[in-house]
């Protein structure tokens, strides 16, 4: 290329040329005399007569405009647009002159081997999370999520760049497939956009690769070039990602879920994703309250699983686990408790890899209260149901074991913004009854999977002590187990 | 890039351009469809999930060399180069071709050559480095018996081979390669000569004769020498250039790679791209390139095929009567090189210098 007449913008030099492209090319930047602030330059160059690529340009700089002002991109400080001659002395390149911030590539970083702890890959997805968030209020789709265009600031804040390929979430842009294969969604790979849960896809894949020590889901250091295009291939195609290794589990569920093949399964959006990897403020408990707690959960548990019994729906407590053990009368009855492990099987079928949530019926018309607090006592919670699917496996599982009312792990007591799910998953599939949730009588703060003969089974808002309206032997709740079986 | 945008889909719509217009239009829409070394290398790099560090250790490349290629621009400078990153990413001889002939412009994996074949027999069993194949080639002998076997059933043969020793005994019979690329030769004579014919004496022009006459570099001249003499086949770029100066079009030209061992020519290079939507223009637009070229060469045909071929061209032109535009053309080459110039002075650049 041509060289650029020079100081820049009245003070800037050329400095290291750092990265050279077909027709971007990045400089470090200089104040003569003095290091100055980091900073590069960034060179486009579009052959004159092409309009509709310059516009392109700088409508990707326009976004990345907008897009910084929440901090979210990588920050703009001056531009320019040049005309180069070509060798006959008439113009023959636009030339788009940006003065940016100099972040580290996330690519580059990758091909330096860094490796990235927890945090650091929690907080770079919590930082792209926020990005996309407000990308989505501008209803924006940056459609090629990847290493390449990540940078991290000298601040440490995670930033997007290269808008190139981003659309209109509504715009007619999104029938053509953009992007990278190994960051693609299967459905853009199909030609069927879902506008931005393309993105979290991509980032999903992303936040994987970080976690898996730098490599693509399903493939390591010892993959052949064919096994990685095959896995590749695979996913394009639908196939579900493994589990990755990863201590938190919070930030392992919320990857796995953006990396579901199937766009209804995965976040509905990026503020959802983002709640679920931002710790819930959960009330302080004093620490003596803690004890208390923890003493009565152990010793209901102990009750508990000495008697397992159904309780007489009289005598259930909504204050004291104990006393409603110890108030059982019913003893000949028993309990009818329906394990069952669904398994979400991975591509290659092998048992290693699975995510096994594993529910059981117990059939104890507790409270609400009590029940989480039985499940929690072994390992488990009460079950969350985020997907048609997992609603399927639950009551498929309670009418087989002939159950009518259950307790589901949702509530709404602390909220004003309606009912959370005990796990702090997003709460965005529902299956209300008609005029459900209601709070009928202003206390109705728990969620009830219940059946009736006209809606089959669908969920209503009750109070603590809902169950007491049903049937011994036919109200209870479902536990749900993650991972290994307690 | 996915596979909606397919090499097969490109190459349909770069035939179907009208003019120039619609070839410009269709490169700058497909802008990031056209191969790159530095875009590919970065995403060989980037989804074997390799650093620098490691890559250089498996390959045996400095890390600054991959670097370079990531960040700055350059590709390989020679085909070995291409062949190390082959063994370091685990590739098989397939896709090694790939890489050799789309981004190296080098001759596919040759089986009939005892270091290719080393390097197809470790590629095709998995694990092994590049120097191991160097190893392996030292350990055949040098001199052996003269193989007649034809290169498909030398890589047939070597599809077969388990061991190392069954590898030694089929190279120790493969020793001395006679008849190297012996297809390629007799197709490249035959066009040297039809193009060297004097219509009127029916006397055909040396090589170095034609080659003045057409003003041809010396450069040329060479690569034609090393390949009618010791089968060693030029780069790509040459090849094709080769061929457009020879009066090949599209068929012709595919054939001539095809023979080479290399892919036919390849919508998504964006020069290859501009050849396709340019040589289909020149076919509908002027036949009489076809015919006369099929006309020269059935006088210095060298087998009855090849004469079989040129009489089905012409009667072909005969029956439908074929009409030439207007304009008048000098030659195929010269017309390509206006395109060219026009189009993607760049990219086109060392092609440009051949033609």
């Amino acid at each position: 290329m041509e060289r650029l007449p020079e100081p820049l913008w009245g003070r800037w030099y050329l400095g290291e040329q750092l990265y050279a492209g077909e027709s971007t090319e990045v400089y470090a930047l200089t104040l003569r005399g003095s290091p100055g602030r980091a900073c590069v330059l960034k060179r486009i160059r579009v052959p004159c007569g092409r309009a509709d690529e310059l516009a392109r340009v700088w409508d990707s700089v326009r976004v990345q405009e907008r897009m910084s002002d929440c901090g979210g991109a990588v920050a703009i400080y001056d531009e320019e647009q040049l005309e180069s001659p070509g060798a006959d002395g008439t113009p023959a390149f636009w030339e788009v002159l940006l003065r940016m911030e100099r972040p580290d590539c996330l690519a580059e970083l990758l091909r330096e081997g860094t490796q990235f702890s927890e945090e650091e890959i929690l907080r770079l997805a919590r930082d792209l999370l926020e990005t996309l968030v407000f990308a989505r209020q501008l209803n924006l789709v940056h459609r090629d999520i990847k290493p390449a265009n990540i940078y991290r600031a000298p601040s440490g804040r995670w930033k997007l760049g290269d808008f190139g390929v981003c659309a209109r979430a509504d715009g007619p842009a999104l029938a053509s497939a953009a992007g990278t294969a190994a960051y693609m969604a299967p459905e853009a790979a199909a030609g069927r956009s879902s506008g931005a849960q393309e993105d979290l896809y991509s980032l999903g894949v992303v936040l994987y690769q970080l976690l898996n020590g730098g490599f693509l889901p399903m493939t390591g250091a010892d993959s052949t070039y064919a096994e990685t295009q095959n896995s590749i291939a695979a996913r394009l195609r639908g196939a579900r990602v493994p589990p990755v290794r990863c201590r938190s589990r919070q930030l392992r569920r919320a990857v796995l879920r953006a990396c579901n093949p199937n766009p209804a399964r995965r976040y509905s959006g990026a503020a959802q994703m983002l709640a679920d990897l931002t710790p819930r403020s959960r009330p302080a408990l004093l620490p003596a309250c803690a004890c208390l707690l923890a003493l009565a959960a152990g010793f209901a548990a102990a009750r508990l699983s000495a008697r397992p019994r159904q309780l007489s729906p009289d005598a259930v407590s909504t204050a004291a686990p104990a006393a409603a053990a110890h108030s059982a009368e019913s003893a000949s009855q028993s309990s009818s408790a329906v394990p069952a492990a669904v398994t979400e099987r991975t591509e290659d079928g092998s048992g290693e890899t699975d995510v096994v949530h594993r529910y059981e019926v117990i059939l104890q018309p507790l409270s609400w209260l009590d029940a989480k607090l039985w499940c929690e006592t072994r390992g488990g919670h009460l079950a969350t149901i985020t997907s048609a699917e997992e609603s399927a496996q639950v009551t498929e599982l309670l009418t087989s074991a002939g159950a009518q009312a259950v307790w589901l792990g949702a509530d709404n007591r602390n909220t004003a913004n309606g009912f959370t799910w005990v796990t702090g998953e997003a709460f965005r599939y529902a299956e209300w009854g008609p005029g459900e949730p209601n709070n009928d009588g202003g206390t109705e703060y728990y969620l009830m999977l219940a059946h009736s003969q006209d809606e089959g089974w669908v969920w209503n808002d009750s109070r603590n002590d809902g169950l007491a309206m049903f049937p011994t032997g036919t109200g209870g709740f479902v536990c749900e187990w993650e991972g290994d079986a307690p | 890039m996915t596979d909606s945008f397919s090499t097969v889909r490109l190459r349909d719509e770069a035939e179907r351009a009208e003019d120039l217009e619609d070839l410009r239009a269709l490169l700058a829409r497909c802008e990031q469809v056209y191969t790159s070394w530095q875009r590919e290398f970065s995403r060989l790099l980037d989804e074997s999930g390799l650093s620098y560090t490691a890559l250089a250790a498996r390959s045996g490349l400095s890390r600054g060399t991959l670097r370079r290629w990531c960040r700055g621009g350059g590709a390989p400078r020679c085909r070995s180069e291409y062949l190390r990153l082959a063994f370091a990413f685990g590739m098989t001889p397939a896709e090694t071709d790939v890489l050799l002939t789309r981004y190296g412009g080098y001759p596919g994996l040759y089986p009939r050559d005892r270091f290719d074949a080393a390097c197809l027999f470790l590629l095709q069993r998995g694990g092994a480095r590049y120097e191991d194949a160097e190893a392996l080639f030292s350990l055949c002998e040098r001199d052996g018996e003269p193989i007649a076997d034809r290169t498909a059933s030398a890589a047939a043969a070597l599809r077969t081979v388990a061991t190392q020793e069954e590898f030694l005994a089929f190279a120790r019979r493969s020793g001395v390669i006679s008849g190297a690329h012996e297809p390629l030769r007799a197709f490249v004579e035959a066009r040297l000569h039809a193009s060297g014919l004097d219509p009127v004496t029916g006397e055909s022009l040396s090589v170095h004769a034609l080659f003045s006459y057409e003003r041809i570099p010396a450069r040329f001249e060479k690569d034609v020498s090393l390949m009618l003499t010791r089968g060693v086949v030029p780069r790509r770029e040459r090849l094709i250039a080769l061929g457009l100066r020879l009066g090949l079009l599209t068929d012709g030209l595919n054939e001539l790679l095809a023979l080479a061992g290399m892919e036919p020519l390849c919508a998504k290079n964006r020069v290859e791209c501009i050849l396709i939507g340019a040589l289909q223009q020149l076919e509908l637009l002027h036949p009489e390139l076809s015919l006369d070229s099929a006309a020269k060469l059935l006088g210095a045909a060298n087998s009855p095929e090849l004469s079989d071929q040129c009489r089905a061209l012409l009667s072909e032109c005969a029956a439908r009567e074929y009409k030439s535009a207007p304009e008048e053309i000098g030659s195929a080459a010269e017309y390509l090189r206006g395109v060219l110039r026009d189009l993607a002075p760049e990219e086109a650049g060392e092609l440009l210098g051949f033609l």
